[in-house]
């Protein structure tokens, strides 16, 4: 109930999480004026499962929301405890930087860039309505009767939406750490004609540091001269994070407790992320397997928290500590947090234009796991879209959207919209058809102008940026150019590696296209004077080696826009077209795809009724 | 969709000739030009419903016949079908057509009533197609080789290695998302392995085009030697009533440039066939210039040889031209009038060389076997999927080529590439099956129709 009127407000962001976060900052530094609500200011930028930044494809997301000015790479920077690449011998494409983070650092980094950030306030307040007028957003209310006039609202409410925590039997309502469910909002979410679903995740135990005995783990460290994102410049690894493996015995302790597991039991109803599947989901469902393995993690440099990634789990209590205790080197574990599952209120995403705004509700926007997705960088990618999209629409200046040909962000969203998800979304390599052009190596190129175009990247970071540009492409036109004279020192390189001995000359980039040959032979053998950044070389290196790769992806490229540009009108009826199948008209007909490209995309439309739709347009729209 | 007509059977005298008639309009069309003998029952315009009558134009009746209705979505099109049976005649059926194109409908275009056959959802792309090649067919291994890829039996074939792929690339990419996942399921020389076994896999089936062709569109077939030496009985063997196919592509009864037989599976597209026949009966006109364009265009010569003379110079010239030309490997050497011959057998320059009398018939079955396995019958397995489609083969070819470079990708360079080119190796796979297809093969594929089908 609406007792007072507080400031007007130009955007309003619920919850103050990896998504709203973004959401704000990137309003707010737009130069429009928002309000970011949460529901407790201790919380803000909280970490309520693994304490790491990044990860397979994940790391992709964090170097382009870097790139396009976000904060997510910066504040993993400033808070690491240890930086890895995964992925290093498997690719370019695939490489992905994953960085242990300091929990209770990243909150205040997060608070005091909030707190400091011109036109923008952060407010502890639930917010329990989303008012409405004729379709559009007119303001938010309060749990204490504060109605916020506002032109844009951004839904980003992560688990905390009609949350409900699970622990065996018990289950209470609950947002994630045990802060407040928000409860009120769901109902006039549902009011204002927002379609709901409800997913389920959950979060392994932590466990105290000293009642580990680490010399029965495998110490797993970071890189030597860790790449950081936005290839800022290294910093040491602070702490080292250890591997252990469950065995025989835990799984029969899971297995002997699965009747108490409500996941099993069906007090859970949520749908459940496969891609992070509960130790009782591997146990039941990879029974063939002999072990799994258990990432034992630092949660910060003041804290004896440590975090077990993949125990993720919704036993009971007892079962839990009895299944930690059966793993070799927990034997003594002592709990600090209880594992537990949450179920939480979402919508579903096909609801949602690229933009992430509301189809039907001008103004309403929608980010993180609010929009079916899971994860925190894939919240914070989303968050970014829809604050940079609800300032636009604020001032009036139009959409901005990234397709899949040139992002992860892109890939991610157009999945959610297009496709829509009956599980957690979580982002994954595999997602992108053009992996090889969408490299972390590259992100800066491929977004950092239109971060810069929207205000998002500084001065100083844009010139630093474009100098960079100008030594790779000198770097890449004299390896193209110049060649290593024939003689004795190439012909050893050559037969060192397992090549013949040829006393003729080469141009560089011919011998780096060569497996065996690295671009650290080619300088040594240049009497090269100039000094270049590592990541510069290691990019150039890449972009030589896998060049006849990467023409193909850019043909690729071109296909994909050319489907892209073929525009289907917005008031087809798509049920009088004949030949289209019954299932396919009504997707159409209510997601009304921009182009033949998205329109593949739809789950429901097959290539047969694509052909159907180019021939409908080939024939200027009459049958 | 307006309302389209063409002649459905084939062109030239008959006891039957039948137009059809497709669209929303057709059943008003068919009231125009159709004269019922019993009104009543027509106005009902029951589904599958045949009525007698008569044909008219502006002129008046000048034929009477048959009209059945097919009634939306009944029909081979999905739409209202009307289908009009006049007399054969050349005459009759363009004045039948002639008048429903006057009376509302508008000529078909090639393939339009497939087309709107497949738009309509009645049939899918694959079976389109099988059905362009029942229509097409000359021999009855295409004819069988067609209706089995009607029934599916290439989708599953492909459907097979396209599954192996996908759980390959799963493969791939579970071990790239989950690093940490302390994955061992499948290792890189076992990947290659199994890469290597599906390129084999997919050379076959693309192999098989050459054989697919050899039964469907034909080979281009030249036969040469120098007068006398028995071309034209050979050309009236292979023409003979019993198994000779005959169709005139260009030009009148008198002037037959190019023939169409079979030859046992497989089908003979004979050029110059007047030629032959002319240069046989007038001995003056010697000289092997004639022959030389046919064979640089062929891809199977026939070069015959008397047995009962000696080798000449005339033999010689011939035997360079055909060297000269590169077909060596492409020739059949055809030894006839074995029946007379008495001497040695000519030595000559060619693999395959065969013995034959044209005249009482003798050795025809040797050269059956000898084109067929030229052109790989012997190859091909009785239950071995045939590809006779060139898209497909393309398609096919594209899929081994871009697994030969994922199995290049595992030495050279990395799994994501090797993932890459998988990937690319189902996306051919998926358009030769028809589960993906763009535009322009839609296209392509319903302008090989005939007018009418």
């Amino acid at each position: 109930m609406i007792k007072y009127t507080a400031e007007k407000t130009q955007v309003a962001i619920i919850g103050a999480g990896h998504a709203g976060i973004e959401a704000a900052l990137a309003c707010a530094r737009m130069g429009v004026k928002s309000i970011l609500f949460t529901l407790t200011l201790d919380l803000v930028g909280n970490m309520p499962c693994n304490p790491s930044i990044g990860g397979t494809g994940k790391g992709h997301l964090v170097f382009e929301i870097d790139a396009l000015g976000g904060e997510m790479g910066r504040a993993a920077n400033a808070v690491m405890l240890q930086s890895r690449m995964l992925n290093a011998s498997k690719g370019p494409a695939v490489r992905s930087l994953r960085m242990q983070s300091d929990r209770v650092r990243y909150r205040d980094y997060m608070k005091k860039i909030i707190e400091n950030t011109e036109n923008l306030t952060l407010k502890q307040s639930e917010v329990v309505s989303v008012e409405t007028e004729n379709g559009r957003v007119i303001g938010v209310t309060t749990s204490f009767g504060a109605f916020y006039p506002c032109e844009c609202v951004i839904i980003a409410t992560g688990t905390s939406l009609g949350g409900r925590i699970i622990v065996g039997e018990e289950a209470y309502e609950s947002g994630p750490d045990n802060t407040l469910p928000a409860k009120r909002l769901v109902d006039s979410l549902a009011e204002a004609g927002v379609k709901l679903a409800r997913f389920k995740t959950g979060t392994p135990p932590r466990i105290h540091a000293d009642s580990i005995d680490y010399s029965k783990l495998e110490r797993q460290d970071g890189d030597t001269d860790p790449i950081m994102f936005g290839f800022a410049p290294s910093r040491e690894n602070l702490l080292p994070c250890y591997i252990a493996y469950t065995n025989e015995k835990t799984h029969k302790i899971i297995r002997d407790n699965l009747d108490r597991s409500p996941l099993y039991s069906g007090v859970i109803h949520g749908t459940g992320p496969r891609y992070c599947p509960s130790i009782e989901d591997k146990v039941v469902r990879f029974s063939d397997k002999e072990r799994h393995q258990i990432f034992i993690e630092p949660m910060g440099t003041d804290t004896k928290e440590i975090y077990l990634q993949g125990l993720s789990s919704s036993l009971p209590e007892e079962v839990q500590l009895q299944l930690i205790r059966s793993i070799e080197g927990l034997e003594n574990a002592v709990f600090m947090r209880t594992a537990y599952a949450i179920e939480y209120d979402c919508c579903d995403p096909l609801q949602l234009k690229n933009t992430l705004e509301f189809r039907e509700i001008s103004g309403l926007f929608g980010a993180g796991q609010f929009n079916g997705s899971s994860g925190y960088e894939e919240a914070a990618a989303q968050g970014l879209i829809a604050g940079i999209n609800a300032a636009l629409k604020v001032k009036g200046q139009g959409e901005f959207t990234l397709n899949r040909s040139e992002s992860y962000i892109g890939t991610l969203i157009d999945d959610l919209v297009t496709k829509g998800t009956n599980e957690p979304y979580r982002i994954m390599t595999s997602r992108s058809e053009y992996r090889l052009l969408l490299r972390q190596d590259n992100a800066k190129t491929r977004l950092m102008p239109k971060g810069y175009g929207l205000g998002l990247v500084s001065d100083d970071c844009y010139n630093a940026f474009k100098e960079e540009e100008e030594q790779l492409a000198s770097l890449i036109y004299a390896l193209e150019h110049e060649s290593i004279k024939g003689g004795e020192a190439l012909d050893d390189l050559l037969e060192s590696r397992g090549y013949a001995r040829t006393g003729a000359g080469i141009v560089k980039a011919e011998l780096l296209k060569r497996p065996e040959i690295t671009i650290y032979d080619i300088l040594a053998l240049s009497n090269d004077e100039r000094v270049y950044d590592k990541n510069i070389l290691a990019r150039a290196e890449t972009e030589i080696k896998y060049s006849g790769y990467i023409k193909r992806q850019l043909a690729e490229v071109e296909r994909f826009a050319k489907l892209e540009e073929k525009r289907l009108p917005p008031d087809i009826d798509y049920t009088a077209i004949r030949g289209l199948r019954l299932e396919a008209a009504q997707k159409l007909q209510k997601l009304r795809p921009e182009s033949i490209g998205r329109a593949s995309r739809i789950s429901g439309v097959s290539p047969s009724d694509i052909q159907v739709l180019l021939i409908y347009l080939s024939q200027g729209g009459k049958q | 969709m307006s309302t389209i007509a063409a002649i459905g059977t084939p062109h030239g005298k008959g006891g039957v000739a039948m137009v059809r008639i497709s669209g929303s309009e057709a059943f008003e069309v068919a009231k125009r030009v159709f004269v019922p003998a019993n009104k009543a029952r027509f106005e009902k315009q029951l589904h599958g419903s045949v009525y007698y009558g008569s044909f008219r134009d502006e002129k008046g009746v000048f034929d009477d016949g048959i009209c059945i209705l097919f009634k939306s979505p009944s029909s081979f099109t999905g739409e209202d079908v009307c289908e009009l049976y006049c007399h054969g005649g050349l005459l009759v059926t363009q004045k039948l057509l002639a008048s429903a194109l006057k009376n509302g409908a508008r000529m078909a275009l090639a393939g339009e009533f497939t087309r709107r056959a497949f738009i309509n959802g009645k049939m899918s792309l694959t079976q389109a197609e099988a059905i362009g090649g029942i229509i097409d067919s000359v021999s009855d291994k295409h004819l069988t080789v067609s209706a089995n890829q009607a029934n599916g039996s290439l989708s599953r074939a492909l459907g097979e290695i396209y599954d192996e792929l996908k759980l390959l690339a799963a493969s791939v990419y579970a071990y790239i998302d989950y690093p940490d996942e302390d994955m061992t399921d499948i290792s890189v020389p076992e990947m290659k392995q199994t890469l290597i076994k599906i390129k084999a896999r997919l050379d076959r089936l693309a192999g098989s085009h050459t054989y697919g062709r050899a039964i469907s569109e034909g080979i281009k077939t030249a036969i040469v030697g120098k007068p006398n030496t028995g071309k034209s009985s050979l050309l009236n063997l292979l023409c003979g009533e019993e198994r000779a196919i005959v169709t005139d592509i260009a030009g009148t009864t008198r002037d037959i440039v190019t023939e169409t037989v079979r030859l046992g599976d497989i089908i003979l597209r004979l050029s110059d066939t007047a030629g032959i026949r002319e240069s046989d009966d007038t001995v003056e006109k010697i000289g092997i210039g004639r022959s030389i364009g046919a064979i640089s265009e062929a891809d199977l010569v026939l070069a015959v040889f008397d047995l009962s003379r000696p080798i000449d110079d005339d033999d010689k010239r011939l035997i360079s031209a055909i060297i000269e030309s590169g077909k060596q490997s492409k020739t059949v050497c055809i030894l006839n009038k074995s029946d007379i011959a008495s001497g040695p057998c000519h030595k000559l320059p060619f693999d395959r060389a065969l013995s034959i009398s044209a005249k009482n018939n003798e050795g025809i079955e040797l050269l059956v076997d000898t084109v067929g396995e030229m052109f790989g019958a012997g190859e091909i397995g009785e239950n071995d999927e045939i590809i006779v489609n060139a898209r497909q083969c393309a398609a096919v070819a594209n899929a081994a080529n871009a697994v030969g470079n994922a199995i290049e990708a595992l030495d050279g360079f990395t799994q994501d590439i090797a993932g890459m080119d998988i990937e690319i190796a189902l996306a051919a796979i998926a358009e030769a099956d028809g589960r993906q297809v763009s535009e322009d093969i839609v296209n392509e594929i319903f302008s090989h129709f005939c007018v009418g089908k």
